[in-house]
């Protein structure tokens, strides 16, 4: 359907009717994503607020299979169409170019969401497959599972327990868990991303990148600048930039920020756990954006400090995120904060593998930090590049690494294949 | 591309190289060793036993075999391995057999439900990894699909993909003693927690009994060829409902094991709703042990009497 309406506002004289066609086309995809990701979620919240005034109303559940990665297409294509609408971007005349455009295996499942000016010309044009590019594709294939199997995977076992007993844990055993998820859901989602980036550059095509060491960043507002940049900048560009971006009031201002990061948490789930972690990080953009028209502060925090201070707020939204529901969310901060409670205790009961995968989580997270960031300040890139013997040591150590260590059975799916 | 090509070939090599080494090394230092219940009992030889009980979990947590043994004067072992289902279960006899090790009378802990089962357990078959060259053992996985193949020849694959279980955390514990087996010296395990507080709606088991029982059959067989005295028996499960079909389905399967001139005793309903006696729905707890070791020593002893091969101390 968007194939067609994009070449009908491409054709359409007024703008007018271009408006009407873009209206359908976002009703129409934003509908299809509401029936099968929200109606429940919508369904279950008005019956349960009629239960609480205590009305028998109730609406029937529907029997709904969530299509995987339903989110990233629809996206995908409305971006397509929007662009269309700007003029930026001349509708596809080729149904199949527009078809593997929606649907370029790479990324259809979880990104990155891919803008029509960047992937449609490679996919028009594709490049010969060079050994080079295979190299390079190969490359971050490979680093994409390290991250996923080897680090995402064995955080995962530690994380699950105490997230699926919130009242068995208290503090430090809490703590440890988040900051395992914050570096869980990072390696398992940017994991994905680099493998996607990788199968694709195999092939020639260059995909956007979509994580760039977001972890090192100093402010919430620059935390979204680095993490799933794909998706950040969509909503940028489709959403807080037309509600009127920072071009209005400080008030509209910060109320477009709070309603975008509010989107973005709907946009992750149906469920409340998500709309709070949008809110949250909606909340800490919106006091950073005040300050900075303000000057609440007047001086700067050192580096670190900024770090540190994103990092725990960043760390402190994700609860909310991996919880299983809103009332073990506020379980858990009420038991992070019990730091009386004896965390060799708690984790005593834990079988020798899973004590192991709780040892081996730190040094895996430092290592992670490590290359990352080493990587990019050039510090190992320089002895990496220095000789191809290096370069093939280099690989040989992170598949055997991959063997005896990564994670090949039970929980392998990744996180992000559920939005 | 040329280039390319042999770049990558050499780092094949090179990765099939290094493989091969670790697979020999995980290999040889996890045969040395004796954690789990596959290697204690793969390192066990030339053993003579009167009775042995056989199952899965539910036989390896529920009877104490070193009371029996004190009691008796019988002298007896607990070959089963936790997590096993009926397949595994016949492997470990036929491993336990080869050995050259002798038992005139097994107890093997049957489910009826799902004793027709001929899957092998997710949970067990890692645990015979590093014996998987071994012929008997190879034989007996090569049925379940072209993957034991894959596990078989290419180096050091199976460690890789279990490496959960197999890891180098494994490797460290068998090299340096690290974590002890936890299980007894007659090779039975006992749970520490002692309240079951599970769900108090009563079970309804789910029986399919018109298989064809191939694993069953084949322990049936093996014994029979080695002249060992077979008794099946179900352990205790906490709130089984005792319906029309349930009884109906243990007659069925009782019949069908004395056609085959195999005894089968139901212990599943004997505690019916009494939760004291569980850890968790099918395993007993430390007084559920006790209370029921007395009624399989109770039965080991009927059983020797009949042959005139018992003697009781008294406690």
């Amino acid at each position: 359907m968007d194939y067609i309406i994009a070449l009908g506002i491409d054709a359409a004289q007024s703008t007018k009717r271009k408006k009407m066609l873009l209206v359908i086309s976002i009703i129409t995809n934003l509908g299809i994503l509401f029936y099968f990701k929200y109606y429940n979620f919508f369904i279950g919240s008005l019956n349960e607020g009629a239960s609480l005034l205590s009305s028998s109303f109730s609406l029937p559940f529907a029997d709904i299979i969530l299509p995987v990665g339903i989110s990233f297409y629809t996206f995908q294509t409305l971006s397509y169409t929007i662009e269309v609408y700007y003029g930026r971007q001349a509708a596809e005349k080729h149904l199949g170019k527009f078809a593997l455009y929606v649907s370029y295996f790479p990324q259809l499942v979880a990104g990155p969401i891919e803008r029509p000016q960047n992937l449609l010309p490679q996919l028009s044009n594709p490049s010969p497959i060079i050994s080079s590019n295979l190299v390079k594709g190969f490359r971050l294939i490979l680093w994409g599972l390290f991250k996923k199997v080897v680090v995402a995977d064995r955080l995962a076992y530690f994380v699950d327990i105490v997230y699926n007993n919130p009242n068995d844990y208290h503090g430090l055993a809490v703590m440890i868990a988040t900051v395992f998820f914050a570096f869980q859901i990072y390696c398992d989602f940017s994991g994905y991303s680099d493998i996607a980036i990788g199968t694709a550059k195999t092939m020639g095509v260059d995909l956007m990148k979509n994580f760039n060491t977001p972890y090192f960043s100093k402010s919430v507002k620059e935390f979204w600048s680095r993490w799933h940049i794909s998706l950040s900048t969509w909503f940028r560009d489709y959403v807080y930039i037309p509600l009127g971006g920072n071009r209005v009031s400080v008030n509209r201002w910060i109320v477009n920020l709070f309603i975008t990061f509010l989107i973005s948490g709907i946009w992750h789930g149906a469920n409340w756990t998500f709309v709070i972690w949008g809110a949250i990080h909606g909340f800490i953009i919106s006091l950073e954006a005040l300050n900075s028209k303000k000057k609440f502060i007047k001086f700067s925090f050192p580096p670190i400090i900024s770090n540190l201070w994103t990092f725990t707020i960043v760390c402190f939204a994700w609860i909310f995120f991996r919880a299983n529901n809103v009332g073990d969310a506020f379980i858990i901060i009420q038991n992070m904060f019990q730091i009386d409670s004896s965390f060799l205790e708690e984790v005593k009961y834990l079988n020798a593998a899973n004590l192991y995968n709780l040892a081996l989580g730190i040094p895996l997270i430092l290592l992670l930090l490590f290359i990352e960031k080493s990587w990019q300040l050039n510090f190992i890139k320089n002895i990496f590049y220095h000789s191809r013997l290096t370069r093939y040591a280099c690989y040989a150590t992170l598949i055997i690494v991959i063997a005896m260590l990564g994670v090949f059975v039970e929980q392998s799916s990744f996180i992000y294949f559920q939005f | 591309m040329k280039k390319f090509s042999i770049n990558v070939l050499l780092l094949l090599t090179l990765l099939l190289s290094t493989f091969w080494v670790l697979d020999y090394t995980f290999t040889t230092v996890y045969k040395r060793g004796d954690y789990t219940k596959v290697q204690w009992l793969y390192n066990m030889h030339n053993e003579d036993f009167d009775f042995a009980v056989h199952g899965s979990s539910r036989a390896f947590t529920t009877i104490n075999v070193g009371e029996i043994d004190s009691y008796t004067d019988l002298r007896g072992v607990n070959i089963s391995v936790d997590g096993s289902s009926i397949t595994d279960q016949y492997l470990m006899l036929k491993i336990f057999i080869e050995n050259n090790n002798k038992v005139k009378h097994l107890y093997l802990q049957v489910d009826p439900w799902s004793t027709n089962s001929e899957e092998i357990s997710e949970f067990a078959i890692p645990k015979f990894f590093p014996y998987l060259k071994e012929r008997v053992v190879f034989d007996h996985f090569k049925q379940f699909g072209i993957k034991w193949y894959a596990y078989r020849y290419i180096p050091f694959l199976r460690y890789a993909e279990y490496n959960t279980i197999w890891g180098p955390h494994q490797l460290l514990n068998e090299a340096f003693d690290l974590f002890p087996q936890d299980f007894d010296q007659y090779g039975c395990y006992f749970y520490k927690e002692v309240n079951y507080r599970g769900e108090t709606a009563l079970q309804k088991m789910e029986f399919e009994l018109n298989g064809g029982f191939k694993f069953l059959n084949q322990i049936i067989d093996l014994c029979k060829e080695k002249n060992i005295a077979l008794t099946l028996f179900t352990s205790p499960i906490a709130n089984i409902r005792i319906d029309e079909a349930y009884k109906s389905n243990m007659s069925v399967f009782k019949n069908m094991m004395n056609k085959k001139g195999v005894e089968y005793i139901n212990y599943g309903s004997i505690y019916g709703n009494e939760k004291s006696f569980f850890t968790d729905e099918i395993h007993l707890n430390k007084f559920g042990v006790e209370d029921f070791t007395n009624r399989i020593q109770d039965l080991l002893i009927n059983d020797f009497s009949t042959i005139g091969n018992i003697n009781i101390t008294s406690n």
